[in-house]
């Protein structure tokens, strides 16, 4: 009924399905690079993702926190609960969720990388 | 479109996932759910190379390659006499007729069916989750029991199933509310199904045959086949569903509808049900925001909230990993196949029997140590007085039981 030859042909037929639909869901979810404006017009709790210009770098509670002024255009601050390795004048790719703090919108970052 | 980095660090991930399934899957006693809790552990330090994403990724595929991959030591190992063959499990049978590779195979063609039909099946069982599952919920704790007496009443011997089940139920309850017990299930389960089976092994006068290594072209017929592949969705529906059921107790509930498999019809569904198990436990995540198992639990521990994207990327990286698992069983099983007559099979034994003692202690003390000689002594009582050994399952049905009807 089955030879190993057609087993291991099916293995190999599947993998390739499930790598072709992984890019595909990578491809279709990725969130479009947005303007830095963006943080300040969306609404709490919605995930955006936007590449600014490191100003300041701030480590608190013994570098667990680093806490970020970026600017593009306009500077707003983005927050990242872990002590990342940024210093001023890094360009980064940053990914996260918009949440009110002192009233004032900052991205929670998720997801950082630097250009 | 180019190739994202996060595309990488996935296929990365999925890769290392399936050599840490392929360690777990082989080494009896290794569970994903140790692999998972200290992937947990480490993950503040890994986090800062790898995206949550892959992290998730990588317990994905570590689970679906352990669930290709863990028949081969229940196949290989814990044989017991010829002589006893027609009360032994039929995955031995097979070993002490030679057909050891023949088995593997059959459960990796059940193994690799039940992904695929699980993928394609995947938005009915959400649809049925959904809409089940409160009436499940209901009436959870009474399900558990009548399971329990089925399957005590079923058995030929009903006292001694009923004892066994009782033993196994009052030690999980004491094991699983030891205060400050590290990986209570480790000694517990090591003991019920794996020590013990080992050392009925040794006490037989076990001569495992030089076993065919040809390619074995297995014939089942399609309606066998597809009954098989049935009772595996069912049963691993059960599983998912029923927190507490093994695959071994949803495997006698669906063999009750679906009879006369047949040992290979047998061995089809053995594969299927932990594949559909894990996969299902997905739905039950995306739906109930439930984790049915331990790997799961690392899951939602490390993704704060899984959406619908999340479960399709999951759904895709167990497609890859279902791919590689079928291919390395059917190599790993040639493997066994060529070594098993080969090699002293007492040492080998008495070698993985120390491995699962000396790792007690370092999971989880002491205490553990004494439970795995309990949990032993208790799981050599079905094969002496000649009864299933799933009435040991009582170990976590009963906590699960109570927790539901108290």
């Amino acid at each position: 009924m089955l030879s190993e030859r057609v087993l291991i042909a099916l293995g190999l037929s599947v993998s390739l399905v499930g790598i072709l639909a992984l890019c595909l869901i990578l491809w279709l979810s990725e969130l479009p690079v947005a303007q830095l404006t963006v943080v300040a017009a969306a609404k709490d709790g919605e995930m955006v993702r936007v590449t600014g210009l490191v100003e300041r770098v701030r480590h608190i509670k013994n570098d667990s926190i680093t806490l970020l002024t970026v600017s593009e255009k306009v500077t707003r601050n983005a927050i990242v609960f872990d002590a990342v390795n940024v210093s001023e004048g890094m360009t980064l790719d940053m990914e996260g969720e918009i949440q009110l703090y002192d009233g004032e919108p900052e991205l929670v970052v998720r997801r950082l990388e630097t250009r | 479109m180019m190739p994202s980095p996060v595309l990488f660090q996935i296929l990365l991930a999925l890769l290392l996932g399936v050599l840490a399934g392929i360690i777990t899957g082989l080494t009896p006693g290794i569970h994903i759910n140790l692999v998972a809790v200290l992937l947990l552990a480490a993950s503040p330090v890994l986090l800062l190379s790898f995206p949550v994403l892959a992290l998730a990724c990588f317990i994905i595929s570590m689970s679906v390659v352990h669930t290709f991959l863990d028949s081969i030591p229940s196949i290989f190992l814990g044989a017991p006499d010829a002589a006893t063959a027609l009360g032994v499990l039929p995955g031995h049978r097979y070993l002490l007729k030679g057909w050891g590779l023949m088995a593997v195979k059959l459960t990796i063609i059940g193994s690799l069916g039940a992904a695929l039909l699980s993928v394609l099946l995947f938005p009915l069982f959400v649809l049925i989750v959904r809409y089940a599952y409160p009436f499940f919920q209901a009436v959870m704790g009474w399900l558990l029991l009548a399971v329990a007496l089925f399957m005590v009443l079923r058995d030929k011997k009903r006292l001694w199933a009923a004892l066994i089940f009782l033993l196994a139920g009052s030690l999980g309850l004491i094991v699983l509310n030891l205060p400050g017990l590290e990986n209570p299930l480790f000694p517990l389960l090591s003991g019920l199904f794996g020590v013990s089976t080992l050392l009925i092994s040794l006490n037989d006068e076990t001569i495992i045959p030089p076993q065919e290594t040809t390619d074995p072209r297995i014939k089942v017929k399609k309606g066998i086949a597809i009954k098989a592949l049935a009772s595996g969705q069912f049963s691993g529906f059960l599983t998912a569903m029923l927190p507490g059921l093994g695959a071994a107790t949803a495997a006698v509930l669906s063999l009750q509808i679906t009879r006369d498999l047949g040992d290979h019809g047998y061995m089809l569904l053995q594969g299927s049900i932990n594949t559909v198990n894990f996969i299902l436990s997905l739905a039950t995540l995306l739906v109930l925001g439930k984790a049915r198992n331990g790997s799961i639990i690392a899951v939602q521990q490390l993704v704060d909230s899984v959406g619908v994207v999340h479960i399709l990327l999951f759904l895709a990286v167990t497609l890859v990993a279902a791919g590689l698992g079928a291919m390395l069983a059917l190599w790993f099983g040639r493997v066994f196949s060529k070594l098993i007559s080969k090699v002293n099979y007492k040492a080998l034994v008495w070698g993985i029997v120390a491995f699962l003692v000396g790792l007690t202690p370092l999971l989880s003390g002491w205490t553990g140590l004494l439970i795995l000689v309990t949990a032993t002594a208790l799981g050599v009582i079905p094969a002496t007085v000649k009864t299933a050994r799933v009435h040991g399952m009582g170990c976590i049905l009963v906590p699960v039981m109570l927790y539901f009807l108290l």
